[in-house]
Protein backbone atom coordinates (compact mmCIF):
# COMPACT_ATOMS: atom_id res chain seq x y z
CA UNK A 1 0.00 0.00 0.00
CA UNK A 2 2.83 2.31 1.01
CA UNK A 3 4.97 1.58 -2.06
CA UNK A 4 1.59 1.94 -4.21
CA UNK A 5 0.85 5.38 -2.52
CA UNK A 6 3.99 7.05 -2.96
CA UNK A 7 4.57 5.93 -6.40
CA UNK A 8 1.21 7.85 -7.14
CA UNK A 9 2.31 11.04 -5.05
CA UNK A 10 6.07 10.91 -6.52
CA UNK A 11 4.59 10.83 -9.55
CA UNK A 12 2.26 13.70 -9.34
CA UNK A 13 5.25 15.67 -7.30
CA UNK A 14 7.21 15.14 -10.41
CA UNK A 15 4.31 16.45 -12.60
CA UNK A 16 3.65 19.41 -10.14
CA UNK A 17 7.08 20.62 -10.11
CA UNK A 18 7.26 20.48 -14.13
CA UNK A 19 3.83 22.21 -13.93
CA UNK A 20 5.17 24.77 -11.99
CA UNK A 21 8.44 24.90 -13.94
CA UNK A 22 6.61 26.13 -17.63
CA UNK A 23 4.38 28.49 -15.22
CA UNK A 24 7.58 30.20 -14.11
CA UNK A 25 9.27 30.06 -17.41
CA UNK A 26 6.02 31.88 -19.00
CA UNK A 27 6.53 34.55 -16.35
CA UNK A 28 9.85 35.32 -16.38
CA UNK A 29 9.23 35.61 -20.12
CA UNK A 30 6.34 37.89 -19.29
CA UNK A 31 7.76 40.13 -17.22
CA UNK A 32 11.45 41.26 -19.34
CA UNK A 33 9.18 43.06 -21.91
CA UNK A 34 6.47 44.26 -19.43
CA UNK A 35 9.41 45.86 -17.53
CA UNK A 36 10.08 47.45 -20.77
CA UNK A 37 6.73 48.73 -21.17
CA UNK A 38 6.13 50.05 -17.96
CA UNK A 39 9.33 52.38 -18.18
CA UNK A 40 8.22 53.60 -21.49
CA UNK A 41 5.10 54.15 -20.09
CA UNK A 42 6.45 55.72 -16.89
CA UNK A 43 8.55 58.72 -19.44
CA UNK A 44 5.54 58.90 -21.50
CA UNK A 45 3.21 59.95 -18.76
CA UNK A 46 5.21 62.21 -17.19
CA UNK A 47 5.07 63.92 -21.18
CA UNK A 48 1.25 64.19 -21.19
CA UNK A 49 -0.77 66.55 -19.90
CA UNK A 50 -2.09 65.74 -15.78
CA UNK A 51 -4.79 63.23 -16.37
CA UNK A 52 -8.16 64.77 -14.80
CA UNK A 53 -9.36 62.71 -12.11
CA UNK A 54 -13.10 63.11 -12.31
CA UNK A 55 -13.11 61.16 -15.62
CA UNK A 56 -13.41 57.22 -14.68
CA UNK A 57 -13.36 56.37 -18.19
CA UNK A 58 -11.43 57.36 -21.63
CA UNK A 59 -12.73 56.53 -24.18
CA UNK A 60 -10.35 56.52 -27.18
CA UNK A 61 -11.59 58.05 -30.91
CA UNK A 62 -10.01 58.92 -33.77
CA UNK A 63 -12.73 61.06 -35.01
CA UNK A 64 -12.50 63.13 -32.31
CA UNK A 65 -16.11 63.05 -30.50
CA UNK A 66 -16.29 63.53 -26.82
CA UNK A 67 -17.18 60.41 -24.79
CA UNK A 68 -21.27 62.07 -24.25
CA UNK A 69 -21.05 62.33 -28.13
CA UNK A 70 -19.98 58.39 -28.64
CA UNK A 71 -22.73 57.91 -25.93
CA UNK A 72 -25.42 59.50 -27.84
CA UNK A 73 -24.56 58.06 -31.00
CA UNK A 74 -24.55 54.58 -29.61
CA UNK A 75 -27.95 55.06 -28.21
CA UNK A 76 -29.66 56.48 -31.31
CA UNK A 77 -28.14 53.43 -33.19
CA UNK A 78 -29.69 51.22 -30.54
CA UNK A 79 -33.02 52.74 -30.49
CA UNK A 80 -32.92 53.28 -34.46
CA UNK A 81 -32.40 49.06 -34.75
CA UNK A 82 -34.97 48.28 -32.56
CA UNK A 83 -37.77 50.39 -34.45
CA UNK A 84 -36.41 49.38 -37.81
CA UNK A 85 -37.17 45.69 -36.46
CA UNK A 86 -40.11 46.31 -35.09
CA UNK A 87 -41.40 48.21 -38.65
CA UNK A 88 -40.21 45.15 -40.63
CA UNK A 89 -42.08 42.23 -38.58
CA UNK A 90 -45.12 41.14 -39.98
CA UNK A 91 -48.65 42.58 -38.64
CA UNK A 92 -50.46 39.85 -36.76
CA UNK A 93 -47.17 38.24 -35.02
CA UNK A 94 -48.61 36.52 -31.84
CA UNK A 95 -45.45 37.92 -29.92
CA UNK A 96 -44.25 41.03 -30.05
CA UNK A 97 -40.93 41.32 -31.86
CA UNK A 98 -37.88 40.65 -29.77
CA UNK A 99 -40.19 39.76 -26.39
CA UNK A 100 -38.50 36.04 -27.38
CA UNK A 101 -42.41 35.06 -25.28
CA UNK A 102 -41.93 31.95 -27.59
CA UNK A 103 -38.80 30.63 -25.56
CA UNK A 104 -40.77 30.55 -22.85
CA UNK A 105 -41.72 26.71 -22.06
CA UNK A 106 -44.42 27.95 -19.42
CA UNK A 107 -46.25 29.79 -22.40
CA UNK A 108 -45.68 26.83 -24.87
CA UNK A 109 -47.21 24.29 -22.80
CA UNK A 110 -50.11 26.98 -22.07
CA UNK A 111 -50.04 26.90 -25.41
CA UNK A 112 -50.47 23.44 -26.44
CA UNK A 113 -52.80 22.65 -24.01
CA UNK A 114 -55.32 25.01 -24.99
CA UNK A 115 -54.81 23.68 -28.61
CA UNK A 116 -54.97 20.32 -27.18
CA UNK A 117 -58.91 18.79 -27.46
CA UNK A 118 -59.28 17.28 -23.66
CA UNK A 119 -62.84 16.50 -24.00
CA UNK A 120 -63.75 12.54 -24.85
CA UNK A 121 -65.31 11.68 -27.90
CA UNK B 1 -45.45 -33.45 -34.62
CA UNK B 2 -42.82 -35.29 -33.13
CA UNK B 3 -41.09 -34.86 -29.96
CA UNK B 4 -37.93 -32.73 -30.95
CA UNK B 5 -40.07 -30.17 -32.67
CA UNK B 6 -41.80 -29.81 -29.52
CA UNK B 7 -38.73 -29.49 -27.75
CA UNK B 8 -37.55 -26.88 -30.00
CA UNK B 9 -40.85 -24.43 -29.74
CA UNK B 10 -40.64 -24.75 -25.71
CA UNK B 11 -36.46 -24.34 -25.71
CA UNK B 12 -37.14 -21.10 -24.17
CA UNK B 13 -38.94 -21.72 -21.36
CA UNK B 14 -37.62 -25.68 -20.61
CA UNK B 15 -33.77 -23.60 -20.34
CA UNK B 16 -35.17 -21.04 -17.56
CA UNK B 17 -33.05 -20.81 -14.70
CA UNK B 18 -33.73 -18.80 -11.37
CA UNK B 19 -30.38 -17.63 -11.67
CA UNK B 20 -31.02 -16.18 -15.08
CA UNK B 21 -34.53 -14.98 -13.70
CA UNK B 22 -32.50 -12.41 -11.20
CA UNK B 23 -30.01 -11.16 -13.45
CA UNK B 24 -32.91 -10.32 -15.80
CA UNK B 25 -34.77 -8.29 -13.22
CA UNK B 26 -31.20 -6.71 -12.47
CA UNK B 27 -31.11 -5.67 -15.87
CA UNK B 28 -34.50 -4.18 -15.96
CA UNK B 29 -33.44 -2.46 -12.55
CA UNK B 30 -30.20 -0.92 -14.44
CA UNK B 31 -32.45 0.03 -17.02
CA UNK B 32 -35.12 1.88 -14.63
CA UNK B 33 -31.93 3.57 -13.17
CA UNK B 34 -30.69 4.63 -16.24
CA UNK B 35 -34.20 5.89 -17.19
CA UNK B 36 -36.47 7.48 -14.61
CA UNK B 37 -33.42 8.19 -12.04
CA UNK B 38 -31.05 9.10 -14.85
CA UNK B 39 -28.25 7.49 -12.80
CA UNK B 40 -25.20 7.60 -15.48
CA UNK B 41 -27.89 6.88 -17.97
CA UNK B 42 -25.46 6.26 -20.64
CA UNK B 43 -23.65 3.56 -19.40
CA UNK B 44 -26.55 2.15 -17.02
CA UNK B 45 -28.95 1.70 -19.97
CA UNK B 46 -26.44 -0.26 -22.43
CA UNK B 47 -25.37 -2.77 -19.47
CA UNK B 48 -28.60 -3.38 -18.41
CA UNK B 49 -29.27 -4.30 -21.92
CA UNK B 50 -26.91 -6.35 -21.96
CA UNK B 51 -27.91 -8.12 -18.52
CA UNK B 52 -31.50 -8.81 -19.93
CA UNK B 53 -29.80 -10.65 -23.72
CA UNK B 54 -27.54 -12.21 -22.09
CA UNK B 55 -29.35 -14.22 -19.56
CA UNK B 56 -31.76 -15.26 -22.18
CA UNK B 57 -32.41 -18.51 -22.34
CA UNK B 58 -29.73 -19.93 -24.25
CA UNK B 59 -29.19 -16.56 -25.52
CA UNK B 60 -28.18 -15.94 -29.05
CA UNK B 61 -26.92 -12.75 -28.15
CA UNK B 62 -24.11 -14.45 -26.19
CA UNK B 63 -23.90 -17.52 -28.34
CA UNK B 64 -21.37 -20.41 -27.96
CA UNK B 65 -17.53 -21.00 -28.64
CA UNK B 66 -17.43 -21.97 -31.97
CA UNK B 67 -20.49 -19.19 -32.81
CA UNK B 68 -20.20 -15.71 -30.94
CA UNK B 69 -23.23 -14.09 -30.56
CA UNK B 70 -23.34 -10.20 -31.34
CA UNK B 71 -22.39 -9.62 -27.64
CA UNK B 72 -20.01 -12.16 -27.37
CA UNK B 73 -18.20 -10.34 -30.55
CA UNK B 74 -18.03 -6.96 -28.36
CA UNK B 75 -16.49 -8.41 -26.07
CA UNK B 76 -13.93 -9.83 -27.59
CA UNK B 77 -13.26 -7.10 -29.74
CA UNK B 78 -12.91 -4.23 -27.01
CA UNK B 79 -13.32 -5.63 -23.99
CA UNK B 80 -11.14 -8.73 -23.81
CA UNK B 81 -7.93 -6.67 -25.59
CA UNK B 82 -8.71 -3.34 -23.35
CA UNK B 83 -9.51 -1.58 -26.77
CA UNK B 84 -12.78 0.17 -25.72
CA UNK B 85 -11.79 1.76 -22.53
CA UNK B 86 -8.42 3.63 -24.09
CA UNK B 87 -10.94 4.36 -27.21
CA UNK B 88 -13.15 6.12 -24.74
CA UNK B 89 -10.12 7.83 -22.80
CA UNK B 90 -9.13 9.38 -26.06
CA UNK B 91 -12.76 10.90 -25.86
CA UNK B 92 -12.18 12.02 -22.48
CA UNK B 93 -9.04 13.60 -22.87
CA UNK B 94 -10.61 15.62 -25.95
CA UNK B 95 -13.48 16.73 -22.94
CA UNK B 96 -11.31 17.85 -20.34
CA UNK B 97 -10.37 21.61 -19.26
CA UNK B 98 -6.79 21.03 -17.66
CA UNK B 99 -6.90 24.73 -17.76
CA UNK B 100 -7.86 25.08 -14.09
CA UNK B 101 -4.74 22.70 -12.99
CA UNK B 102 -2.26 24.42 -15.23
CA UNK B 103 -3.30 27.75 -13.03
CA UNK B 104 -2.67 25.62 -9.84
CA UNK B 105 -0.34 22.90 -10.34
CA UNK B 106 -0.21 22.25 -6.37
CA UNK B 107 -3.90 20.50 -6.96
CA UNK B 108 -2.20 17.74 -7.87
CA UNK B 109 -1.53 16.36 -4.61
CA UNK B 110 -5.03 16.33 -3.54
CA UNK B 111 -5.86 14.18 -7.28
CA UNK B 112 -3.00 12.14 -5.49
CA UNK B 113 -4.45 12.13 -2.02
CA UNK B 114 -8.14 11.17 -3.80
CA UNK B 115 -6.33 7.88 -5.07
CA UNK B 116 -5.81 6.59 -0.96
CA UNK B 117 -9.14 4.55 -1.13
CA UNK B 118 -7.79 2.15 -3.81
CA UNK B 119 -5.48 0.88 -1.75
CA UNK B 120 -6.75 0.82 1.54
CA UNK B 121 -9.57 -1.25 -0.50
CA UNK B 122 -7.22 -3.73 -1.80
CA UNK B 123 -5.38 -4.49 1.28
CA UNK B 124 -9.25 -4.84 3.01
CA UNK B 125 -9.91 -6.96 -0.18
CA UNK B 126 -7.28 -9.27 0.65
CA UNK B 127 -8.09 -9.82 4.35
CA UNK B 128 -11.68 -10.80 3.04
CA UNK B 129 -9.78 -13.75 1.05
CA UNK B 130 -9.84 -12.53 -2.31
CA UNK B 131 -6.23 -13.14 -4.40
CA UNK B 132 -4.26 -10.64 -5.20
CA UNK B 133 -4.98 -9.74 -8.64
CA UNK B 134 -8.98 -9.19 -7.25
CA UNK B 135 -7.97 -7.17 -4.64
CA UNK B 136 -6.14 -5.05 -6.97
CA UNK B 137 -9.14 -5.01 -9.40
CA UNK B 138 -11.48 -4.47 -6.21
CA UNK B 139 -9.64 -1.85 -5.35
CA UNK B 140 -9.58 0.19 -8.53
CA UNK B 141 -12.51 0.66 -7.99
CA UNK B 142 -11.57 3.79 -5.43
CA UNK B 143 -10.02 5.39 -8.71
CA UNK B 144 -13.49 6.42 -9.27
CA UNK B 145 -12.90 6.46 -12.82
CA UNK B 146 -15.09 3.70 -15.00
CA UNK B 147 -12.78 3.24 -18.03
CA UNK B 148 -9.55 2.32 -15.45
CA UNK B 149 -11.65 0.19 -13.99
CA UNK B 150 -12.01 -1.80 -16.76
CA UNK B 151 -9.00 -1.62 -17.82
CA UNK B 152 -7.45 -2.66 -14.66
CA UNK B 153 -9.80 -5.53 -14.08
CA UNK B 154 -9.95 -6.98 -17.50
CA UNK B 155 -6.30 -7.51 -17.43
CA UNK B 156 -5.98 -8.34 -13.59
CA UNK B 157 -9.52 -10.27 -13.09
CA UNK B 158 -11.90 -10.66 -16.45
CA UNK B 159 -14.08 -12.87 -14.54
CA UNK B 160 -14.87 -9.91 -11.91
CA UNK B 161 -15.09 -7.67 -15.34
CA UNK B 162 -19.15 -7.33 -14.34
CA UNK B 163 -19.29 -6.37 -10.88
CA UNK B 164 -16.05 -3.98 -10.92
CA UNK B 165 -17.93 -1.95 -13.84
CA UNK B 166 -21.87 -2.11 -12.21
CA UNK B 167 -19.78 -1.00 -8.94
CA UNK B 168 -17.88 1.64 -10.52
CA UNK B 169 -20.54 3.45 -12.83
CA UNK B 170 -23.47 3.57 -10.29
CA UNK B 171 -21.54 4.84 -7.01
CA UNK B 172 -20.24 6.98 -10.00
CA UNK B 173 -23.51 8.50 -10.50
CA UNK B 174 -24.10 8.29 -6.23
CA UNK B 175 -21.26 10.96 -6.11
CA UNK B 176 -23.50 13.40 -5.00
CA UNK B 177 -25.42 11.19 -2.45
CA UNK B 178 -22.17 9.38 -1.07
CA UNK B 179 -19.95 12.08 -0.78
CA UNK B 180 -21.82 14.69 1.59
CA UNK B 181 -21.80 13.10 4.87
CA UNK B 182 -18.14 12.10 4.71
CA UNK B 183 -17.66 15.60 3.91
CA UNK B 184 -19.35 17.21 6.57
CA UNK B 185 -18.44 14.26 8.87
CA UNK B 186 -14.79 15.61 8.43
CA UNK B 187 -14.98 19.25 8.56
CA UNK B 188 -16.41 21.79 10.96
CA UNK B 189 -18.71 24.98 9.63
CA UNK B 190 -15.66 26.98 9.70
CA UNK B 191 -13.76 25.19 7.38
CA UNK B 192 -16.37 24.63 5.24
CA UNK B 193 -16.85 28.74 5.23
CA UNK B 194 -13.04 29.39 3.89
CA UNK B 195 -13.22 31.20 1.32
CA UNK B 196 -10.75 31.17 -1.35
CA UNK B 197 -9.75 33.93 -3.89
CA UNK B 198 -9.63 33.46 -7.28
CA UNK B 199 -7.59 35.06 -10.20
CA UNK B 200 -8.02 33.55 -13.37
CA UNK B 201 -4.13 33.06 -14.61
CA UNK B 202 -4.10 32.96 -18.33
CA UNK B 203 -2.75 29.87 -19.64
CA UNK B 204 -1.01 30.08 -23.03
CA UNK B 205 -1.84 28.18 -26.13
CA UNK B 206 1.80 27.00 -25.63
CA UNK B 207 1.52 25.69 -22.47
CA UNK B 208 -1.98 24.11 -23.14
CA UNK B 209 0.00 21.98 -26.33
CA UNK B 210 3.21 21.05 -23.96
CA UNK B 211 1.27 19.52 -21.08
CA UNK B 212 -0.37 16.59 -22.53
CA UNK B 213 3.34 15.85 -24.72
CA UNK B 214 5.17 16.25 -21.37
CA UNK B 215 2.63 14.48 -18.86
CA UNK B 216 3.16 11.46 -21.62
CA UNK B 217 6.47 11.50 -21.87
CA UNK B 218 7.25 11.74 -18.12
CA UNK B 219 4.47 8.99 -16.90
CA UNK B 220 5.72 6.50 -19.89
CA UNK B 221 9.04 6.84 -18.53
CA UNK B 222 8.14 6.87 -14.49
CA UNK B 223 4.89 3.99 -15.11
CA UNK B 224 4.98 2.50 -18.47
CA UNK B 225 1.91 0.01 -16.97
CA UNK B 226 -0.16 3.51 -17.17
CA UNK B 227 0.83 4.68 -20.62
CA UNK B 228 -2.06 3.41 -22.45
CA UNK B 229 -4.33 5.01 -20.11
CA UNK B 230 -2.73 8.56 -19.99
CA UNK B 231 -1.16 8.38 -23.45
CA UNK B 232 -4.81 8.16 -24.64
CA UNK B 233 -5.81 10.72 -22.33
CA UNK B 234 -3.27 12.76 -23.17
CA UNK B 235 -4.16 12.36 -26.85
CA UNK B 236 -7.64 13.47 -26.87
CA UNK B 237 -6.63 16.84 -25.07
CA UNK B 238 -3.90 17.22 -27.42
CA UNK B 239 -6.32 17.11 -30.44
CA UNK B 240 -8.43 19.59 -28.58
CA UNK B 241 -5.75 22.41 -27.51
CA UNK B 242 -4.05 22.26 -30.43
CA UNK B 243 -7.01 23.78 -32.14
CA UNK B 244 -5.96 22.20 -35.68
CA UNK B 245 -7.65 18.94 -35.66
CA UNK B 246 -11.13 19.75 -34.68
CA UNK B 247 -12.78 17.72 -36.49
CA UNK B 248 -10.58 14.66 -34.85
CA UNK B 249 -11.42 16.15 -30.92
CA UNK B 250 -15.14 16.81 -32.23
CA UNK B 251 -15.24 13.24 -33.68
CA UNK B 252 -13.48 11.89 -30.68
CA UNK B 253 -15.52 13.44 -27.98
CA UNK B 254 -19.48 12.74 -29.85
CA UNK B 255 -19.24 10.13 -32.58
CA UNK B 256 -16.19 7.56 -31.22
CA UNK B 257 -17.32 8.15 -27.41
CA UNK B 258 -20.86 7.40 -28.45
CA UNK B 259 -20.90 4.26 -30.48
CA UNK B 260 -17.42 2.95 -28.13
CA UNK B 261 -20.31 3.69 -24.68
CA UNK B 262 -22.86 1.90 -26.20
CA UNK B 263 -20.53 -1.28 -27.38
CA UNK B 264 -18.49 -1.36 -23.97
CA UNK B 265 -22.33 -1.15 -22.20
CA UNK B 266 -23.45 -3.83 -24.14
CA UNK B 267 -19.73 -5.81 -23.73
CA UNK B 268 -20.20 -5.69 -20.09
CA UNK B 269 -23.63 -6.33 -19.10
CA UNK B 270 -23.01 -9.55 -21.17
CA UNK B 271 -20.66 -10.39 -18.43
CA UNK B 272 -23.52 -10.24 -15.74
CA UNK B 273 -24.25 -13.99 -16.02
CA UNK B 274 -26.53 -15.16 -13.70
CA UNK B 275 -24.40 -18.41 -12.91
CA UNK B 276 -20.96 -16.22 -12.30
CA UNK B 277 -22.68 -12.99 -11.08
CA UNK B 278 -25.20 -14.43 -8.19
CA UNK B 279 -22.50 -15.00 -5.92
CA UNK B 280 -21.61 -14.12 -1.65
CA UNK B 281 -18.02 -12.30 -3.44
CA UNK B 282 -20.38 -9.86 -5.77
CA UNK B 283 -22.19 -8.67 -2.62
CA UNK B 284 -18.23 -8.12 -0.78
CA UNK B 285 -17.62 -6.47 -4.47
CA UNK B 286 -20.42 -3.82 -4.40
CA UNK B 287 -20.05 -3.31 -0.56
CA UNK B 288 -16.31 -2.88 -0.85
CA UNK B 289 -16.21 -0.12 -3.97
CA UNK B 290 -19.05 1.48 -1.79
CA UNK B 291 -16.08 1.97 1.38
CA UNK B 292 -13.31 2.79 -1.41
CA UNK B 293 -15.58 5.60 -2.90
CA UNK B 294 -16.05 6.80 0.73
CA UNK B 295 -12.39 6.30 1.91
CA UNK B 296 -10.86 8.29 -1.23
CA UNK B 297 -13.23 11.32 -0.15
CA UNK B 298 -12.17 11.05 2.87
CA UNK B 299 -8.28 11.06 2.27
CA UNK B 300 -9.11 13.78 -0.18
CA UNK B 301 -10.90 15.90 2.70
CA UNK B 302 -8.07 15.53 5.27
CA UNK B 303 -5.33 15.99 2.67
CA UNK B 304 -7.26 19.61 2.42
CA UNK B 305 -6.90 20.14 6.18
CA UNK B 306 -3.62 19.55 6.06
CA UNK B 307 -2.86 22.09 3.32
CA UNK B 308 -5.19 24.26 5.23
CA UNK B 309 -2.95 23.79 8.29
CA UNK B 310 0.18 24.66 5.90
CA UNK B 311 -1.81 27.39 4.40
CA UNK B 312 -2.57 29.44 7.82
CA UNK B 313 -5.96 28.38 7.42
CA UNK B 314 -6.46 29.79 3.49
CA UNK B 315 -7.11 26.68 2.10
CA UNK B 316 -11.13 25.16 2.03
CA UNK B 317 -10.24 21.14 2.95
CA UNK B 318 -13.69 20.72 1.19
CA UNK B 319 -11.84 20.47 -2.08
CA UNK B 320 -9.54 18.06 -1.07
CA UNK B 321 -12.54 15.68 -1.92
CA UNK B 322 -12.48 17.04 -5.43
CA UNK B 323 -9.53 15.53 -5.96
CA UNK B 324 -11.80 11.92 -6.55
CA UNK B 325 -11.85 10.92 -10.66
CA UNK B 326 -15.75 11.83 -10.80
CA UNK B 327 -14.69 14.73 -13.57
CA UNK B 328 -16.87 17.15 -13.18
CA UNK B 329 -19.25 15.88 -10.73
CA UNK B 330 -16.57 16.15 -8.08
CA UNK B 331 -16.22 19.44 -8.24
CA UNK B 332 -19.66 20.34 -8.47
CA UNK B 333 -20.99 18.60 -5.31
CA UNK B 334 -17.73 20.71 -3.37
CA UNK B 335 -19.63 23.84 -4.90
CA UNK B 336 -22.91 22.90 -3.69
CA UNK B 337 -21.66 21.54 -0.12
CA UNK B 338 -19.43 25.15 0.46
CA UNK B 339 -22.84 27.35 -0.95
CA UNK B 340 -24.55 25.02 1.38
CA UNK B 341 -22.77 27.17 4.12
CA UNK B 342 -22.13 30.49 2.81
CA UNK B 343 -24.30 31.44 -0.24
CA UNK B 344 -21.34 34.03 -2.00
CA UNK B 345 -18.54 31.22 -1.25
CA UNK B 346 -17.20 30.47 -5.11
CA UNK B 347 -14.55 27.67 -4.95
CA UNK B 348 -15.69 25.53 -8.09
CA UNK B 349 -12.46 27.15 -9.66
CA UNK B 350 -10.32 25.18 -7.49
CA UNK B 351 -12.03 22.50 -7.35
CA UNK B 352 -12.00 21.87 -11.05
CA UNK B 353 -8.31 22.23 -10.86
CA UNK B 354 -7.93 19.49 -8.06
CA UNK B 355 -10.81 17.41 -9.94
CA UNK B 356 -8.32 17.46 -13.22
CA UNK B 357 -5.93 16.13 -11.32
CA UNK B 358 -8.07 13.84 -10.03
CA UNK B 359 -8.30 12.57 -13.69
CA UNK B 360 -4.68 12.11 -14.18
CA UNK B 361 -3.96 10.90 -10.91
CA UNK B 362 -6.55 7.89 -11.26
CA UNK B 363 -4.82 7.31 -14.48
CA UNK B 364 -1.51 6.99 -13.39
CA UNK B 365 -3.31 4.87 -10.27
CA UNK B 366 -4.24 2.39 -12.47
CA UNK B 367 -0.77 2.10 -13.92
CA UNK B 368 0.91 1.80 -10.64
CA UNK B 369 -1.49 -1.18 -9.40
CA UNK B 370 -0.57 -2.74 -12.68
CA UNK B 371 3.14 -2.41 -12.18
CA UNK B 372 2.56 -3.75 -8.74
CA UNK B 373 0.49 -6.62 -10.26
CA UNK B 374 2.66 -7.24 -13.00
CA UNK B 375 4.67 -9.99 -10.96
CA UNK B 376 1.97 -11.75 -9.77
CA UNK B 377 -0.62 -12.30 -12.72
Amino acid sequence: MLLGMGSVFLMLIVLMAVLMLLGYQKKTKESTPAHAENELDEVALTELEPIDENLWMTIADESGLTPEQIAAVSVAVAVHADVRRKQGAPAHRVYAPGSRLWASRWVAMGRSSQMTNQRRR
Amino acid sequence: MDASTIQNLLTGFLNLTWQGGVMMVVGILLIWLAIYKEYEPLLLLPIGAGCLLANMPISMMVGTETEPGMLQVFYDVGVGNELFPLLIFIGIGAMTDFGPLLENPKMMLLGAAGQFGIFLTLVLALLLGFTRPEAASIGIIGAIDGPTSIYVSAQLAPHLLGPITVAAYSYMSLVPIIMPPVMRLLTTKKERSIRMPYTSREISQTTRIVFPIVVTIIVGILVPFALPLIGTLMLGNLMRESKVVERLSGAAENELNNVVTLFLGLAIGSTMVGENFIKPQTLFILVLGLLAFCLDTAAGVLFGKLMNLFSGGKFNPLIGAAGISAFPMAARVVQKEVSREDHGNFVLMHAMGANAAGQVASAMAGGVVLALMAGVV
